[in-house]
C-alpha cells in the first residue's frame, strides 16, 4: 500500500496563561507540550487509530493534521505534497479533500440552519454545485447516510433529530465533496452503545465506495478494535507504541499500552479478576513533562534509564513499533 | 427485608404541551452489601429513578404513583423535613461530574470535615482526624487534606466526592455515572474502591450507567431499562449467561469486547423512543427483531422467572 499521509517530527506547543502578577514577575513563559515530536504515516485505503487518554495529543494531532491549527515544527505530508503551510486557495483545495467528523453532532451543526443547508454548503463553498444541482446531490447523500425519505430531513432543523441522526449529518456533509481522507476524531463516543455500530457501519461503507482512507480518533479501545488496520498509542504528546490492530491486541509490548488494555471494562462477569496494572492518572496538563520516559512515574518496571533516557520508538517486529528500554524484558 | 424496595415508581416531567414518563412502573429491590447496576440509554430513565430515591426531582416533575420503602419507611410519603434526615446521611449520592458538586474556593478537608460535622456528633478535632482516614479509605494521601479541589485531578476530585458521601455512613450510595468523564484506567480504580466499600463497609450502591460493560465488572444484579421502564433485572451472571429480554440481546451484542475474536459488531435499528410520545404496546417493538402482532398493542407485565425478571410477552 502506497503512503497518503505522512507526520514528520510533528511538535505542537500551547502557551500557558499567565497570570497579572507573573507577567509582572516576568516568570518565564510555560508551554503544554500537546503533541511532541510524533512521525508516522498513514497508507491508502486503512484506517490508521490514534488511542489514548485525556491530554494525549490525539485530538491536537487530528487538528495539525486538519490545518485548523498550525504546528510549532514538524512537517506535514499529504499525498507527496507538504501541506503544513499552504495558504489560501491551495489550503483550500486541501480541504476538499480532508474532511472532519467530529465528536459532538449537537456542537457541530448550525442550530438555526436546515439540514439541507448544512449539507449543501460545502458544495457552494468549493464550487462544485448550487441551486437544483446541489440541492439534488445533498438529497442524495442523505440518503446514502440513512436518513430517508431525505426530502424530510432536507428541511427539519437539527433540533428535530436525535444525536445519532445528526452525526449522520455531519458524514453526509463531510461525504458530499467525495474526499480522499476522513479524520474522525471520537465519532461515536457520544452515540448510544445499541446505535454505535450502526455509525461505524455507515463509515466502513464510504470507505468502500470512496476508497477512503481514515484517520480515527479515539480514546474507545474496544471501538478501535472493530475497525483499525494499525493503531498507534499515544501518551502524553508521544507515540509510545504503533502497529497493526491485531499485535496491539494480542501482543502489547509497552507497559502503559498493556495497562490501558487491562483496564478496559469486559462485559463479562466471568471476567472480574482482572488487575488495575499501574497506578495514578495522566497530569491534567502535561506542562511538567517527567524526565527521561514520560511514562516512568507511574511505570512498574521503570529504572535507572528510564528515569534519565528517552526511549525512541523502534522496531520490534515487523511493523511493529514501541518506545521503552525494557521491551523484550518484561511480561 | 431488602434495605431498599420500589413499587410501581412513577415520575413525570409536566409540561406545558405534553407530560414526559421518565419513570413509568420500575419495580426493584436493592439488598444489603449489594451492588445493583442500572443500565439504560440516554433517556431511559436511570437518572430520573436515581433521583427519585432521595426525593430530587426537579420542577415541573414529581413522583405521581409508587412507593419506595428504605429501613422500613416509605420515602414517597415524606415530607421534606424528614427526607432530609435521610438524603446524605443514610442515603447518599454521588454524581459524574465531581468539580461541579465541590466548592472551589474551600480545601477539599475543610468541605469533608463540614460534611462529617453537619451529620455526625462529634468534636471538630474528631471530625478533622476522620476526614483524614476517609481520605485514606478511598485512596488518597493524608497530606492532600490541605489541596483545593483545582489541584486535584478528575479521578481524586471523583475520590473525594465518595469520602464526603461515604463520611456520614450511609447506608446506600447511588452513583449516577461516576466514572462517564474519566479515563479508562482511573475507571477502573474507581470500580475497585465500590467493591472495596461494598465488602469492606457492607454498603449497598446503585450504580447508575450507560455501560453494561461497567455494570458487568462489579454489578451483583443488572437492571435493564429501557423508555422509563424496566425491561429486565436479574443477577449479572445471568444477564450474562441467559439475557432473556430482546433489548438486553441486542445490547449485548452491540457492545464492543475487547476480548473477542469475532470483530462483528451489531446494533439494534431505529432511535430510543421520545417519551412524551411512547409507541403503543411493548415500547421496545418498533425496534424489536422478535415482534408478533400482541405487541404493538398490548403493554407486557413484569415476568418473574424466580430471581429473574423480565417484561416480554415473549414469556408471558
Amino acid at each position: 500500500m502506497s503512503e497518503i499521509l505522512r507526520v514528520e517530527n510533528l511538535v505542537k506547543y500551547f502557551p500557558v496563561e499567565r497570570s497579572f502578577i507573573e507577567r509582572l514577575l516576568t516568570r518565564e513563559r510555560r508551554w503544554v507540550h500537546a503533541v511532541d515530536d510524533i512521525s508516522f504515516t498513514v497508507r491508502k485505503g486503512e484506517i490508521f487509530t490514534i488511542a489514548g487518554e485525556t491530554g494525549c495529543g490525539k485530538t491536537t494531532t487530528g487538528r495539525l493534521i486538519l490545518r485548523l491549527i498550525d504546528p510549532t515544527s514538524g512537517k506535514i505530508f499529504f499525498d507527496g505534497i507538504e501541506i503544513t503551510k499552504l495558504q489560501g486557495s491551495q489550503l483550500r483545495a486541501l480541504r476538499r479533500r480532508i474532511q472532519p467528523i467530529f465528536q459532538d453532532p449537537y456542537a457541530s451543526l448550525n442550530p438555526r440552519m436546515k439540514i439541507g443547508d448544512a449539507v449543501k454548503h460545502p458544495l457552494e463553498i468549493h464550487g462544485i454545485a448550487e441551486g437544483k444541482e446541489a440541492k439534488e446531490m445533498a438529497l442524495d447523500i442523505l440518503s446514502k447516510v440513512g436518513l430517508v425519505p431525505p426530502e424530510r430531513f432536507y428541511n427539519a432543523y437539527p433540533r428535530d433529530l436525535s444525536g445519532g441522526q445528526r452525526q449522520r449529518v455531519a458524514i453526509a456533509r463531510a461525504m458530499i465533496l467525495k474526499p480522499e481522507f476522513i479524520v474522525a476524531d471520537e465519532p461515536v463516543s457520544m452515540i448510544d452503545v445499541s446505535l454505535k455500530a450502526s455509525i461505524l457501519k455507515l463509515m466502513l461503507e464510504f470507505k468502500k465506495e470512496l476508497g477512503l482512507t481514515y484517520l480515527f480518533i479515539t480514546h474507545e479501545l474496544a471501538v478501535a478494535k472493530y475497525i483499525s488496520d494499525r493503531i498507534a498509542v499515544m501518551y502524553l504528546g508521544k507515540i509510545v507504541e504503533l502497529g497493526p490492530a491485531k499485535d496491539i491486541f494480542t501482543r502489547p509490548e509497552h507497559p502503559y499500552t498493556k495497562a490501558l488494555l487491562a483496564a478496559v471494562p469486559i462485559p463479562n462477569p466471568k471476567r472480574r479478576d482482572r488487575k488495575v496494572l499501574i497506578k495514578g492518572e495522566v497530569p491534567p496538563s502535561p506542562i511538567n513533562i517527567p524526565k527521561g520516559c514520560r511514562f516512568n512515574p507511574r511505570c512498574p518496571y521503570a529504572n535507572e534509564k528510564c528515569r534519565k533516557e528517552e526511549p525512541e520508538l523502534r522496531e520490534i517486529s515487523p511493523d511493529h513499533f514501541v518506545a521503552c528500554h525494557l521491551t523484550g524484558e518484561v511480561d | 427485608m431488602a434495605l431498599l424496595e420500589i413499587q410501581d415508581l412513577k415520575t413525570y416531567y409536566f409540561l406545558p404541551d405534553y407530560v414526559i414518563k421518565a419513570v413509568d412502573g420500575v419495580s426493584m429491590k436493592v439488598e444489603e452489601g449489594e451492588i445493583v447496576g442500572l443500565v439504560g440509554e440516554s433517556g431511559s430513565g436511570k437518572s430520573t429513578l436515581g433521583l427519585s430515591i432521595l426525593k430530587l426531582i426537579p420542577a415541573p416533575g414529581r413522583i405521581v404513583d409508587g412507593h419506595i420503602y428504605f429501613d422500613g419507611l416509605d420515602l414517597v410519603s415524606l415530607d421534606e423535613e424528614k427526607i432530609e434526615k435521610i438524603r446524605g446521611a443514610k442515603i447518599s449520592m454521588v454524581f459524574q461530574d465531581p468539580l461541579t458538586s465541590l466548592d472551589p474556593l474551600m480545601r477539599v478537608g475543610d468541605q469533608l470535615v463540614e460534611t462529617i460535622l453537619a451529620h455526625r456528633n462529634v468534636t471538630k478535632e474528631e471530625a478533622i482526624k476522620m476526614a483524614k482516614e476517609y481520605l485514606e479509605i478511598v485512596g488518597i494521601p493524608r497530606d492532600r487534606f490541605y489541596d483545593y479541589p483545582h489541584q486535584f485531578s478528575g479521578g481524586m476530585r471523583q475520590r473525594a466526592m465518595i469520602a464526603m458521601a461515604i463520611s456520614t455512613r450511609p447506608k446506600l450510595l447511588i452513583a449516577d455515572e461516576p466514572t462517564t468523564a474519566l479515563d479508562v484506567i482511573v475507571q477502573a480504580q474507581i470500580m475497585r474502591l465500590f467493591e472495596k466499600l461494598r465488602d469492606e463497609l457492607g454498603l449497598s450502591i446503585i450504580l447508575i450507567t450507560h455501560d453494561i460493560s461497567v455494570a458487568m465488572e462489579i454489578a451483583d444484579k443488572i437492571g435493564v431499562m429501557y423508555a422509563g421502564q424496566l425491561v429486565e433485572f436479574a443477577s449479572s451472571y445471568e444477564i450474562y449467561n441467559n439475557p432473556l429480554h430482546p433489548y438486553t440481546k441486542g445490547l449485548m451484542e452491540a457492545i464492543p469486547n475487547i476480548e473477542l475474536e469475532d470483530t462483528k459488531l451489531n446494533y439494534i435499528p431505529g432511535n430510543p423512543p421520545d417519551l412524551f410520545n411512547l409507541p403503543s404496546g411493548c415500547r421496545f417493538h418498533p425496534r424489536c427483531n422478535r415482534v408478533m402482532e400482541a405487541c404493538k398493542s398490548r403493554e407486557p407485565k413484569e415476568i418473574w422467572k424466580g430471581d429473574h425478571m423480565v417484561r416480554c410477552l415473549l414469556y408471558e
